[in-house]
């Protein structure tokens, strides 16, 4: 629009000198002349240096729209790169029950294999070597629990509704302990008990419960194992306010590198070269259902210790 | 006596599994033939034993259900025991309405297994004593004249030796003599006999 107004300005112009030039003219007028010739050149570089001024202006903003464009783009990448993140966890959660099903048949078949050999063995020796016949039990209960943790899995992964029932959660963690203890000593490792046995009952689901704390208390032996002199595992029940009770199990390992610790608890992250990330997820899930919650922490000194609270059970306190 | 051993057969893909199942089976006293393929136990001769078979569904060749299918279709009227490390509902029920003995989750015990397998054998016993009847049976018929079988049918299906007389075009006595062979040969005392013996070999279709 400028440049086309410009333009008509000039044209106007020039007829006009045409008529001065027949005219005869005074000294003044030609002065006048002059000076308007002059001002007419000074107006026209005053408008071409407008026009040249507003068309830098504009550059500045076409510039300065295309910086923004360019960084706009940049943002919408991240936003796709995080929806993709999104969309993979989603379908790896979603393919979570699928995965577990398959891992769940993996491992009863050699479960099948492994009670049926010792069910042959007990049945072979019948009557004889009272010492064989208790290992051989040993193996078909172990077998058993394992059995019951799959069922568990799947069910879990099913949404079904687990088993409420008054839990002594201090009684629990002893029974879990039992259940592990010949790990901890294959391992050379000690553990310490701080049981407040005067809690009051929770409502919970004791297998469920059991599952949080051995995976929680396998987590803490493993990572103890990489020094000798990392051994001491404490397991601490106590009543954290009017309505909560807290378990704390404290290792004093290696502890969670800071990087670690925003992913812990999410599906499939695991640290160690072997681990499957479920442990940690599923214990998450576990305690979230029965109204409490899980979280990690690194000890002041060594170690890390990992620590959930369960709603007392209100019908049965006093 | 030997051969009447009860036979379990074992089909499930794992190597370890059969092996297992087979010390536990062979500890109770039963005779185990394992395989990790459907064809290859479609393929064994199997002997004229009770058996029971212990069949995982998911096998490399033949799914499970298929494979019961076929043994069906072949003729093969072994009881099976399902096994399998899915827990599947919809497939159970399939399995068990097709005739299935019963359906193991895996890992499972002894003791749910080893009764199991006591109702399959009492099965199987059953059903090859109603063929080793059958096949008696049709043994007899095949010593018949063809005069002599439809003389069969015939008072197999309720027709007096009067009406059969007036129905071939002969005498009475005719019917008689052919009707006395027939109860001779057939190992037959009375007519009702006789009668239950054009059932059980599907002659004359069973009563209702």
């Amino acid at each position: 629009m400028t440049m086309s107004k410009d333009k008509k300005i000039i044209s106007k112009q020039k007829p006009k000198r045409g008529v001065f030039q027949k005219k005869p003219v005074s000294l003044r007028s030609k002065q006048q002349i002059k000076k308007k010739k002059f001002l007419s050149k000074k107006s026209t570089i005053n408008n071409l240096k407008d026009r040249i001024l507003q068309q830098t202006d504009e550059i500045k903003v076409r510039n300065g729209q295309l910086r923004k464009g360019a960084a706009r783009e940049k943002i919408a990448d991240l936003k796709i790169e995080e929806q993709r993140e999104e969309l993979l966890h989603v379908t790896r959660v979603g393919k979570l029950a699928e995965f577990v099903s398959s891992l769940a048949h993996e491992i009863s078949q050699p479960l099948t294999a492994i009670l049926s050999y010792a069910q042959a063995a007990q049945r072979m020796f019948a009557g004889k070597e009272p010492a064989l016949q208790e290992i051989l039990q040993y193996i078909i209960n172990d077998n058993h629990r394992a059995t019951e943790v799959i069922r568990r899995l799947r069910l879990l992964l099913k949404k079904s509704h687990p088993v409420f029932e008054p839990i002594n959660i201090s009684a629990l963690v002893n029974d879990t302990i039992a259940l592990i203890m010949t790990h901890v000593t294959v391992r050379n490792k000690v553990v310490k008990l701080e049981l407040d046995n005067k809690l009051p009952s929770i409502q919970g689901d004791r297998i469920q419960l059991q599952q949080v704390l051995l995976n929680l208390i396998s987590n803490s032996l493993e990572a103890m194992d990489e020094s000798s002199d990392s051994r001491e595992l404490l397991i601490r029940t106590a009543r954290k306010d009017t309505d909560t009770i807290m378990v704390e199990v404290q290792d004093s390992g290696c502890g969670i590198p800071a990087e670690n610790m925003g992913k812990l608890f999410s599906h499939f992250f695991t640290s160690k070269p072997d681990g499957l990330g479920m442990g940690l997820s599923i214990s998450r899930s576990i305690v979230e259902a029965h109204g409490g919650s899980l979280e990690a922490k690194n000890n002041p000194g060594r170690g890390a210790t990992f620590y959930f609270t369960i709603p007392v059970n209100k019908k049965n306190d006093q | 006596m030997k051969s009447n051993r009860p036979v379990i057969y074992v089909v499930d893909d794992d190597a370890s599994v059969c092996r297992a199942l087979a010390l536990l089976l062979k500890s109770h006293g039963f005779k185990v033939e394992t395989f990790t393929r459907a064809k290859d136990f479609l393929a064994f001769k199997h002997p004229q034993a009770p058996s029971c078979l212990m069949l995982d569904i998911r096998l490399p060749d033949i799914n499970g259900l298929v494979l019961q299918e076929t043994m069906v279709r072949q003729g093969m009227s072994i009881p099976i025991i399902f096994i399998t490390g899915h827990g599947d509902v919809p497939k159970s029920v399939k399995a068990i309405k097709a005739g299935a003995i019963d359906f193991f989750l895996k890992p499972f015990t002894a003791s749910k297994l080893l009764d199991a397998i006591a109702l399959a054998i009492a099965k199987s016993k059953a059903i090859i004593k109603k063929q080793n009847e059958t096949a008696k049976i049709w043994r007899n018929i095949k010593l018949l004249s063809p005069k002599e079988l439809e003389v069969f049918r015939l008072v197999a299906s309720g027709m007096l030796s009067k009406q059969i007389a007036f129905k071939r075009g002969t005498v009475l006595q005719t019917i008689k003599v052919h009707r006395g062979r027939v109860m001779q040969k057939m190992q037959a005392r009375t007519v009702t006999e006789l009668i239950h013996l054009a059932q059980k070999a599907g002659i004359i279709p069973p009563p209702k």
